[in-house]
């Protein structure tokens, strides 16, 4: 996007790259879930990209769902509380389900929105994310990650700097300057 | 490259089928198959149009940041490539509608998920749904946009069909008019009982009833 500077991103991941890395995953799905339906429930809106490339990849019979995960409470890098929205109304019972979400940090999300899916009883259970930070401290790991990242603020395909650049098709290294979008 | 692969879904037996038809509910899905079908639109077709389209937005907006809000889930995958083809700032929002009342060929009630969530004042929104045909969830939607006091207010949508001739709202922007009155659309974000929104072209299905009985 010329309009942002392109003095303040770097890029980290191409889309090529990142389609590439799709192709390898949506291989793996496809013989982990052979001849299974699987259910998508994708964690808005930061997967959006991942799971429109995904669903448009894989031959399985897929249905996506959407839920919303939100922190409330103290701010900066704290496990707060998470404020998770949609689940009531998914029917998950019995389903293969497969939870998709753009990164893995603290973990927090990934780990709390996994335990209220489960209360759905659903058939099988996994997850998969775009990027990882491989911060986290907890025992459980996403069970398909794409990339492998620094601990680093990054941008697009998805992710956002203050719901900008969510539209940019690789993934950059986002450097906040005085000239950042206010 | 111009016949794919579909995957369709078996059903155990006809009336099961039939049954489920009826009802709008979900079949019991026991196998999955295949069958070859010609795409109605490819999806190259469909990025050529979204490139087109995104060069006139950037036009009609001056490059002024947009808000686009997509109805979920249909207009998933439209929105995504489309965010992806605009040049200029644009953020993404999303609400999601669902019809009630009576069945079948319904104009009935209509009801809109996160609209209050949303804020729209003072911004350029552009209201981005999979297709316009009643004309029923795109004026409701916009009336309720309308009062979330944008500066500005418009649609876009992948496909237009059957518009009825008592319905004054058009959307701003049509990817593509399909003419054709018979037939169920599927892929690129149409579903059918919510299987087949990732195929990445759009299908037109001639006969609903063959497809369930594969």
């Amino acid at each position: 996007m010329s309009i942002y500077s392109a003095l303040e991103l770097d890029l980290l991941i191409s889309m090529d790259e990142i389609q590439d890395k799709i192709a390898k995953v949506v291989v793996q799905l496809e013989t982990d879930y052979k001849g299974q339906e699987i259910v998508i429930v994708m964690i808005m809106k930061g997967a959006i990209c991942l799971v429109a490339d995904l669903i448009r990849a894989i031959s399985l019979p897929c249905v996506v769902e959407s839920i919303q995960a939100s922190s409330y409470g103290a701010h900066g890098k704290t496990r707060g509380n998470l404020q998770i929205k949609g689940i009531e109304s998914l029917d998950l019972f019995s389903k293969n389900v497969l939870l998709v979400d753009d990164i893995f940090d603290s973990g927090n999300t990934l780990f709390q929105v996994h335990q209220a899916l489960a209360e759905k009883k659903p058939k099988s259970l996994k997850s998969l994310v775009l990027l990882s930070k491989n911060v986290s401290d907890l025992e459980c790991q996403p069970d398909y990650i794409l990339f492998s990242i620094e601990n680093r603020f990054v941008v697009g395909y998805g992710l956002d700097y203050k719901e900008y650049y969510r539209g940019l098709k690789g993934i950059y290294l986002f450097k906040e300057t005085a000239s950042s979008l206010q | 490259m111009n016949r794919f692969i579909v995957g369709v879904l078996l059903f155990t037996s006809i009336s099961l089928s039939q049954k489920a038809l009826a009802n709008r509910e979900n079949p019991p899905m026991s196998v999955y198959s295949s069958v070859e079908v010609d795409p109605f639109i490819t999806y190259e077709e469909i990025k050529e149009r979204i490139n087109q389209v995104a060069a006139q937005l950037a036009i009609d907006y001056e490059s002024q940041e947009i808000v686009l809000v997509m109805i979920m889930k249909g207009a998933l995958c439209l929105a995504v490539d489309l965010i992806r083809a605009i040049s200029f700032p644009c953020t993404i929002e999303y609400m999601q509608t669902s019809s009630y009342g009576m069945k079948g060929e319904y104009r009935g009630g209509l009801e809109i998920k996160g609209v209050e969530a949303l804020d729209l004042e003072s911004k350029n929104v552009l209201l981005v749904d999979d297709i316009f045909d009643s004309g029923n969830t795109l004026s409701q939607v916009h009336q309720a946009l309308a009062k979330k006091n944008p500066k500005s207010l418009k649609s876009l949508v992948l496909v237009s069909r059957n518009v009825p001739r008592d319905i004054d709202y058009r959307p701003d922007y049509v990817l593509f008019n399909i003419e054709e009155e018979d037939g169920f659309i599927v892929g690129c974000g149409f579903d059918y009982k919510e299987h087949y929104r990732g195929l990445k072209d759009v299908y037109l299905l001639k006969d609903l009833q063959a497809v369930s009985d594969f």
